[in-house]
């Protein structure tokens, strides 16, 4: 079983973990490996996750990576020195930002840092009007002045944004141009290219961070590829995109900006799958880890889709899967403020020092100090990464901190921080719905991560939701959402300017155009036309209304009647997301969308092997685990140890590398055909 | 009552906080105003049985905590909490009972469990257009009448039933009554939502347990706030600070004073020897004022938790009869806001050295609303609405930060101002020198200057000129708000603090000019490399670097 074109390889480098998911179609061969991620160097934490699968390279035809590197840039504030080069008069327009204040009784509070200081923000002799007239032409010896200053100042990238840019590129382009000419070394990203929508101070930031994280990007992927390459790997390296896709690496050093949101999105890609093998098509996939969760909700088959979010407090505007990331995970710290307050979170202890009973520092007690207190995480299992668990440590954090200034038992103090943890949560997943005017109650939770089977059960009984599906292998779900993705490049282009509204033939010609630019975006990363295709969309609004809804458009010609469907599903979606539509008002189109989508082969699911050789429930132990109901003796087992069809009641646990699952007493647990646990939840109350 | 374990009462304020958080997303979800769902103008929340604020959900800090006394001014009016039914639903936007003015409309509902009452859910959004005299709101009326209608203690449904009567005053008193209709609705909606998350809430716990809860939320509340206040010495700490004028005399600054008393477990707020009267429209009731009191002490004691009742229990304002902050009908109140922020100011630079460590520096003075009206050539009244963020203060570990408002508002992009209306923005900038010096420095404000290309009108209100935003403990003055008109033939004039309806010609340039922060600490203890940066980077000039901050030329 040599077949190259059938083994891939998908790589999640997380800030904590690295995860590796191969997988050899010809042999229906899946394997997974965990390793710690290497902050100063994460291509090394790749390259040890690749020797633990014993992986030979040359065997594999494709590499699906996501990355961490742009967020941890960010983050650390270790980017490149950045220039700005915009509209003169207009150089404080990052800083000045949109003036909001989040933290709203906060006296001292501080926006992120620009990440371009003011010395490097300057101006350009240009101007163009919002319809995209040219009111002054670029300056081209403005242009040679400012970036030799810029350069004289080490600066080794530039951002080029100017006013209206989204409207006639022409003035940004020809900056650009100039600083090819002059400076050729110089690493040069252009709104345009990245954010090519109205909003000036979202624009410039999306290019300034594209900017801020190119020459440590390509100098990642470079170093990847070269590593990859040393070990007899020959074929493509495709990269996560914040939007659900991938595009070739190549492309990605030059727009890395793309990438910046893409980690947790291959989980809902993941997601997206499952929806579909298990044909439940509303799901919210759930993904909590150390520090934090992220959720985000798949609506008939289709992770929905969001076009602004933020890095670290910096506006990223591209389009991206909507994801919500809440600051709740398993090193969220438990203290007492006031007298007899008890807090769980925003805090946490993340990996370093980690909870109390990682015995790395840490002294607080978090939430999995209390799971293992009540024995829910096993003491010898040691996580990956070869971190033992020290129970006494645990149970010191929690007595001290907690449990005698609120004057009750460890137990008790440890079952409370773990059930305020999951309310949390558990009211994050409401608000995460019905703010879509969706119901919770109609969704199934996929739950993954490495601490998130063993919170979900209660979470979903919490807020209603009937079934919980924990995948195979949940702490490495989001290597395998990376081998169902396809290549995917959008465009976007502002139609609204000028009070002109687009005829249908315009529209039709536009959309071809924006079609064809998809398209050959594609093939320049390589992609087979065959297996190509286009999705269009539109944003549309209420004529005087400020927000938009994007409203996929079907195939075939653009006539009459698809516009009259687009008005009428317009309405439909309004209605949903607002609670009321307005049929009679006259609709306006804002922007126009075209995504080019480039097919791969997925993996389907895996399909585990034949059942253990009894087919009998075999418990590796029984132990005792704290409930509210009480302690409860517990079967634990072990997760390759399932079957299909299998039936077991909770209390139960299911150990396996990476994460634990917990079905509580009165939920009931089975084994779906394709070794996904499924759990029902009996009804609140 | 035996007290509560103390995880439930985390759960149960948990449980509480995310209903006003569902309110909140519902009232944003189903409005139509974009003050409401994009500016973020509303505050909705959570109340116990005596109208105490048990949760609100974040949105206005002005807001927070002003409801209650909605509730007591329906309350009273309809002559107790036992006249209330399951079902009703009050509104009110009397500006001499609660709220800054008549636009700010309360909807209120009662909650009933089993029959008793235990609750409310309120939604205070502030409405697109009320009546009154000018579209736009006037900032100089005289009298309430000019500023829009009064619904005080109106009920809209009584036991579940819709008064189509207060449907059609409504209606015919607004210049937009389908939008003010569906924020109405919307209010409603909020309302019903929140009885009803709560009902579930209480089902969960039962009657008992949550009520015990409810009342150590507000406990717990009062101790985290006495933690901080117990660290203030007591005694009697004073500061001023003055309003330019009242948009009608412009020559008479209108006082505003304030003398913080700190005892064993109170701090009263005495604001005797503020002005007395004016003729224009900078007043306020004695309810927001003492809830604006009470937001600036949560900044100062809890400023990371969710506001509840608790917070607020040890403060006590004291009001003179005769006082802007005591408004009588008919006083005119649109702008009365000018006042109390710049009371916010007043108080925490008269608690700087009692709690040097919880207070910044003055702020540039906040409210900067500007309006700029245009007639297009179609006959259309386009209007621009604008409010500036400016400097902070800067406080005793970082300085303050520039350019920002309060709360979650947004200003508008300029490339969708510039397709809206009929301007050019010429310039987009911070403000170099705006901040008050010191060892940590103010923030600094913006310059914005709209180039206007046809003829225009300006209504704008950019205070604090007369006593500009200060220092604390022996940081500077910042430079103040204000409007400039920058001439075709180069010439600047600088407008009065306060205008309305002043007329600007095609070619004319307005220039926005917001202030800066106060400073904090002696300027000759900043960091030497803080003032090379800030000069290389040209916030501060050449020349304060040299004399404020004495850093030597050739050192620079």
């Amino acid at each position: 079983m040599t077949d190259k074109k059938s083994k891939r390889l998908g790589i999640d480098v997380g800030g904590t973990y690295t995860d590796l998911v191969f997988f050899d179609e010809a042999s229906k061969d899946m394997r997974m490996a965990k390793t710690p991620s290497t902050p100063g160097n994460l291509v090394e934490g790749v390259i040890n996750g690749i020797m633990a699968l014993g992986l030979d390279l040359s065997t594999v035809q494709l590499v699906v990576h996501g990355t961490t590197m742009g967020v941890n840039t960010v983050i650390q504030q270790n980017g490149a020195k950045t220039g700005l080069l915009t509209t003169a008069g207009f150089e404080d327009v990052l800083e000045i930002g949109t003036m909001s204040k989040p933290e709203m009784y906060n006296l001292f509070y501080r926006k992120p840092r620009p990440l371009v200081s003011r010395d490097h923000r300057l101006g350009i002799s240009e101007r163009m009007t919002y319809e995209g007239e040219v009111l002054v032409a670029v300056d081209a010896e403005d242009v040679r002045t400012q970036a030799r200053s810029l350069v004289d100042d080490g600066v080794t990238a530039v951002a080029v944004a100017t006013l209206h840019s989204y409207a006639n590129p022409e003035n940004e382009i020809e900056i650009a141009r100039i600083l090819k000419e002059e400076f050729p070394d110089l690493n040069v990203s252009v709104s345009h290219e990245i954010s090519n929508l109205r909003r000036e101070f979202e624009r410039t930031s999306t290019a300034v961070l594209n900017a801020y994280i190119a020459p440590p990007a390509r100098a990642y992927f470079e170093h990847l590829r070269s590593e990859l390459y040393a070990r007899g790997f020959d074929g493509a390296i495709f990269i996560m995109k914040s939007n659900g896709g991938v595009m070739e690496v190549l492309t990605a050093s030059r727009t890395p900006a793309h990438t910046l949101l893409s980690g947790p999105v291959a989980g809902s890609i993941a997601g997206k799958t499952l929806s579909a093998v298990t044909a439940k098509p509303n799901v919210i996939t759930f993904d909590m880890g150390g520090t934090s969760c992220d959720i985000s909700v798949i609506l008939e088959g289709e992770p929905e889709a969001a076009f602004e979010s933020q890095v670290e407090g910096y506006p990223i505007m591209t389009p991206m899967v909507r994801i919500t990331y809440l600051g709740a995970g398993g090193g969220s710290i438990a203290k007492i403020i006031g007298e007899r307050s008890l807090r769980v979170g925003p805090e946490s202890a993340g990996a370093d020092p980690g909870p109390a009973c990682y015995n790395q520092g840490g002294e607080l007690p978090t939430v999995t100090d209390a799971n293992l207190i009540l024995g829910r995480l096993d003491p010898q299992s040691a996580l990956a990464g070869g971190i033992a668990l020290d129970r006494d440590l645990a149970a010191a954090a929690i007595k001290t901190h907690v449990a005698d200034r609120l004057g009750m038992s460890v137990k008790d103090a440890a079952l409370g921080i773990v059930e305020i943890g999951c309310v949390k949560m558990a009211y994050a997943i409401r608000e995460v719905t019905i703010e879509q005017g969706l119901d919770p109650r109609d969704f199934t939770l996929i739950s993954f991560g490495g601490a998130g089977p063993m919170h979900t059960p209660f979470i979903a009984s919490m807020v209603g939701i009937r079934q919980v599906i924990v995948p195979w292998s949940p702490g490495t779900l989001c290597g395998w959402g990376m081998l169902n993705t396809d290549l995917r490049h959008d465009v976007v282009q502002v139609v609204d300017y000028g009070g002109r509204q687009l005829n249908q033939s315009e529209l039709a010609d536009l959309f071809a155009r924006l079609e064809a630019q998809g398209r050959a975006a594609l093939i320049d990363q390589g992609v087979d036309a065959t297996r190509l295709f286009t999705n269009r969309s539109i944003d549309m609004r209420y004529k005087g209304q400020e927000h938009t809804l994007t409203i996929p458009l079907a195939g075939g010609p653009i006539d009459a009647e698809m516009l009259s469907n687009l008005q009428l599903m317009y309405n439909q979606t309004h209605e949903r997301k607002y609670a009321h539509a307005s049929p009679d008002e006259p609709v306006e189109f804002v922007n126009i969308r075209a995504e080019a989508v480039g097919e791969l082969d997925k993996p389907g699911l895996y399909m585990p092997k034949a059942a253990s050789a009894n087919g009998a429930k075999a418990a590796i132990e029984t132990r005792l685990v704290t409930f509210k109901e009480g302690d409860l003796p517990t079967d634990v087992y072990g997760r390759e140890q399932l079957e299909p069809g299998m039936k077991i009641d909770g209390p139960a646990i299911v150990t396996e590398v990476g994460a634990t699952t917990l079905v509580p007493p009165a939920f009931a647990l089975s084994v779906d055909d394709y070794g996904n646990l499924i759990i029902d939840v009996p009804e609140a109350g | 009552m035996t007290k509560p374990d103390p995880i439930t009462v985390e759960i149960v304020r948990n449980a509480i906080l995310s209903c006003a958080n569902e309110m909140k997303i519902d009232l944003r979800r189903t409005s139509y105003n974009p003050i409401i769902n994009e500016m973020n103008d509303f505050s909705v929340g959570i109340f116990n049985e005596r109208a105490e604020t048990l949760a609100q959900a974040p949105g206005l800090p002005e807001f927070v905590c002003d409801i209650p006394s909605a509730i007591h001014s329906v309350v009273g009016d309809i002559g107790g909490f036992d006249k209330f039914r399951d079902g009703d639903i009050y509104l009110t936007n009397d500006p001499y009972a609660n709220t800054f003015h008549v636009h700010d409309v309360n909807a209120i509902k009662p909650i009933f469990f089993a029959g008793e009452l235990v609750g409310f859910s309120c939604a205070r959004a502030h409405w697109h257009d009320i009546g009154g005299a000018s579209a736009a709101g006037s900032l100089t009326a005289t009298e309430v009448f000019q500023e829009g209608i009064i619904l005080r203690s109106v009920g809209l449904y009584r036991e579940g039933v819709l008064n189509e009567d207060v449907m059609r005053v409504i209606r015919e008193n607004t210049r937009l009554p389908d939008a003010v209709v569906g924020d109405l609705r919307a209010q409603v909606g909020c309302c019903n939502v929140g009885a009803l998350r709560l009902v579930t809430v209480i089902e969960r716990f039962g009657p008992e347990v949550y009520r015990a809860c409810a009342e150590q939320i507000l406990a717990d509340g009062e101790l985290q706030a006495l933690d901080a206040l117990n660290a203030v010495p007591d005694g009697a700490y004073s500061a001023e600070s003055c309003v330019d004028n009242d948009g009608i005399d412009l020559d008479t600054p209108l006082a505003i004073k304030a003398r913080v008393i700190k005892t064993a477990d109170q701090l009263i707020i005495d604001l005797t020897g503020s002005a007395e009267e004016c003729t224009g429209p900078i007043y306020s009731n004695t309810n927001t004022t003492r809830s604006m009191c009470r937001l600036i002490f949560k900044m100062m004691t809890t400023p990371t938790e969710p506001a509840n009742e608790g917070h607020f229990r040890m403060v006590d304002v004291i009001i003179p009869e005769k006082s802007i902050f005591n408004a009588k009908k008919p006083k005119a109140t649109l702008p009365g806001f000018f006042a109390l922020e710049t009371l916010e100011d007043v108080v925490k630079r008269a608690l700087s050295s009692a709690m040097p460590e919880r207070v910044n520096a003055d702020d540039y003075g906040r409210c900067t609303p500007a309006h700029i009206k245009f007639i297009a050539p179609d006959g259309q009244y386009l209007i621009l609405a604008d409010t500036e963020g400016g400097g902070w203060g800067a406080n005793h570990a970082d300085d303050g930060e520039h350019a920002m408002l309060f709360g979650e508002v947004r200003v508008i992009p300029i490339e969708i101002m510039e397709m809206r209306y009929p301007v050019r923005l010429r310039q987009y900038t911070l403000r170099q020198d705006s901040g008050g010096v010191g060892r940590f420095q103010g923030g600094l404000g913006v310059i914005k200057d709209y180039e206007c290309l046809i003829d225009a009108q300006l209504n704008g209100g950019f205070d604090r000129q007369v006593c500009p935003p200060q220092g604390i403990l022996g940081g500077g003055e910042a430079l103040s708000n204000r409007m400039v008109i920058k001439k075709t033939d180069g010439s600047e004039l600088l407008l009065p603090s306060k205008v309305t309806d002043y007329p600007v010609s095609a070619g004319e340039v307005i220039s926005f000019q917001t202030g800066g922060g106060g400073g904090y600490g002696d300027p000759l203890e900043r960091d030497a490399r803080h003032v090379r940066r800030d000069l290389r980077q040209g916030l501060i000039s050449r020349e304060r670097a040299n004399s404020d901050y004495d850093l030597s030329v050739s050192e620079a």
